[in-house]
């Protein structure tokens, strides 16, 4: 099986990529270094691999790296630092949202992408969206408040 | 199955192109999420991504919805439209991450027992633009009645998909069982139906998916509706001794009784639902 090269946008630097045409995209992303992206189920059901492409969440364990040829991809480690959060990243802190963290990357991705499709999203929009994102240490509620503190700041 | 090589074609010529120089050593790819439920094997096969395809996006025109078969799931979740109500499927698709990667024509061209579009088109009645080396079309029930995929042969691919509006006097309903949030469908119900001006049933589909291996009409169920007023619709006296007949494939450690009877209870559910829309109580 041979090699191929294809280019993809990470964090808004172009990159070129030597790839397998089997690898999913988790395998390059994390072989490259954006070992943020969690490998969690492997099977497109917890979320912890979620990056965006194109704006838009999506599983990197289910998705081949060929198909994100010539696209926009977002990690986590595009969003905040330890020394300047996100503002999602400030709020699950704040609300003490995190504990072990390892589905953190994925959620903060994921809510992301909502706050930018809509600012003021109600309770029943934010559980839609992050409906793809398992959490197994919170229980969700105070992520839910972290999220919806974040759109009471943007009202 | 393994990809051993890939390829991203810009037109859907080079796609075919492509399909037919491979032959059955190539297959279309489109959002990718269905590759996992495929048999594991070692036979290796390049993978066509038709995911740059014009094939995207919802179009309303002369009473009707045009629909890319590479339009995803979550555009079908959130596009608004008059009597449009394939959001009311996409909405149950898996999740967030799985609606922005799959499409609807991913959707139907396998179908797996728990596919949600093939019910609900099945019931709407929708017609699948095919193109090979001209296009063609083929309805619904002649589309689902086996395997779809066998119909996608020789670089045939699903362009798009037609629907009606469900506007005055027509209705549409769809329930998915699952056990859980997100869970695979132990059970699909889709129904529509339309009225003329005087409120008598014209037409109407039901039909049942998921403890099935294809989706199946209750069309002795369907006679007995039609010619009916909605308004004296006695869904008491309705006859369901067709489902005591189906052959059931029940899943998630249900037993065939259990199903047969959820079949029943669903499916007068679901009626009530699209014979409310279509007498005008809750449409959307």
């Amino acid at each position: 099986m041979n090699k191929k090269l294809i280019n993809l946008v990470v964090n808004g630097e172009e990159k070129e990529f030597s790839i397998l045409p089997n690898e999913k995209l988790l395998e390059v992303l994390r072989r490259e270094g954006y070992k943020g992206t969690k490998f969690g189920c492997g099977e497109g059901s917890c979320g912890s691999c979620t990056i965006l492409l194109e704006g838009k969440p999506v599983y990197s364990c289910t998705m081949f790296a060929f198909q994100a040829a010539g696209k926009k991809i977002e990690t986590i480690e595009g969003v905040g630092t330890a020394k300047n959060p996100h503002v999602i990243q400030r709020a699950l802190i704040d609300q003490g949202a995190v504990q072990c963290g390892f589905c953190m990357p994925g959620i903060i991705l994921s809510a992301k992408s909502m706050f930018e499709e809509n600012s003021d999203p109600d309770e029943e929009y934010i559980r839609t969206h992050m409906d793809g994102n398992l959490c197994r240490c919170t229980g969700y509620e105070k992520i839910l408040t972290a999220l919806e503190n974040v759109a009471a700041v943007n009202k | 199955m393994k990809i051993s090589d890939f390829t991203l074609p810009s037109c859907v010529e080079e796609a075919q192109a492509c399909m037919k120089s491979a032959g059955d050593s190539a297959f279309f790819l489109a959002g990718g999420t269905s590759i996992r439920f495929l048999k594991e094997t070692a036979e290796e096969k390049v993978a066509i991504d038709v995911s740059k395809l014009p094939f995207v996006g919802i179009v309303n025109e002369d009473s009707a919805y045009e629909i890319g078969s590479l339009t995803r799931i979550n555009d079908l979740m959130k596009y608004k439209g008059e009597g449009w109500v394939l959001d009311r499927v996409a909405k149950l698709v898996a999740t967030q991450q799985i609606r922005n990667m799959s499409t609807v024509g991913g959707n139907i061209a396998r179908i797996f027992y728990w596919s949600d579009f093939p019910v609900a088109l099945m019931a709407l009645d929708a017609e699948i633009s095919i193109k090979g080396n001209e296009w063609f079309t083929v309805d619904a029930d002649t589309y689902f009645d086996k395997q779809p995929i066998q119909k996608l042969i020789n670089g045939n691919i699903i362009g798009f998909i037609e629907i009606p509006e469900i506007t005055k006097g027509k209705g549409f309903a769809y329930h998915k069982e699952t056990r859980t949030y997100s869970a695979f469908s132990t059970l699909n119900v889709a129904v529509y139906v339309s009225s003329d001006d005087d409120g008598v049933i014209e037409n109407v589909r039901i039909v049942i998916g998921a403890c099935t291996p294809f989706p199946v009409r209750l069309k002795n169920v369907e006679t007995q509706l039609i010619g009916k007023k909605i308004s004296e619709l006695n869904f008491d006296k309705l006859s369901l001794t067709e489902v005591e007949k189906m052959s059931i494939v029940p899943k998630e450690g249900m037993t065939k009784i259990y199903c047969r009877h959820l079949v029943k209870t669903k499916v007068k559910d679901v009626l009530l639902q699209a014979v409310a829309e279509a007498k005008g109580d809750c449409h959307e």
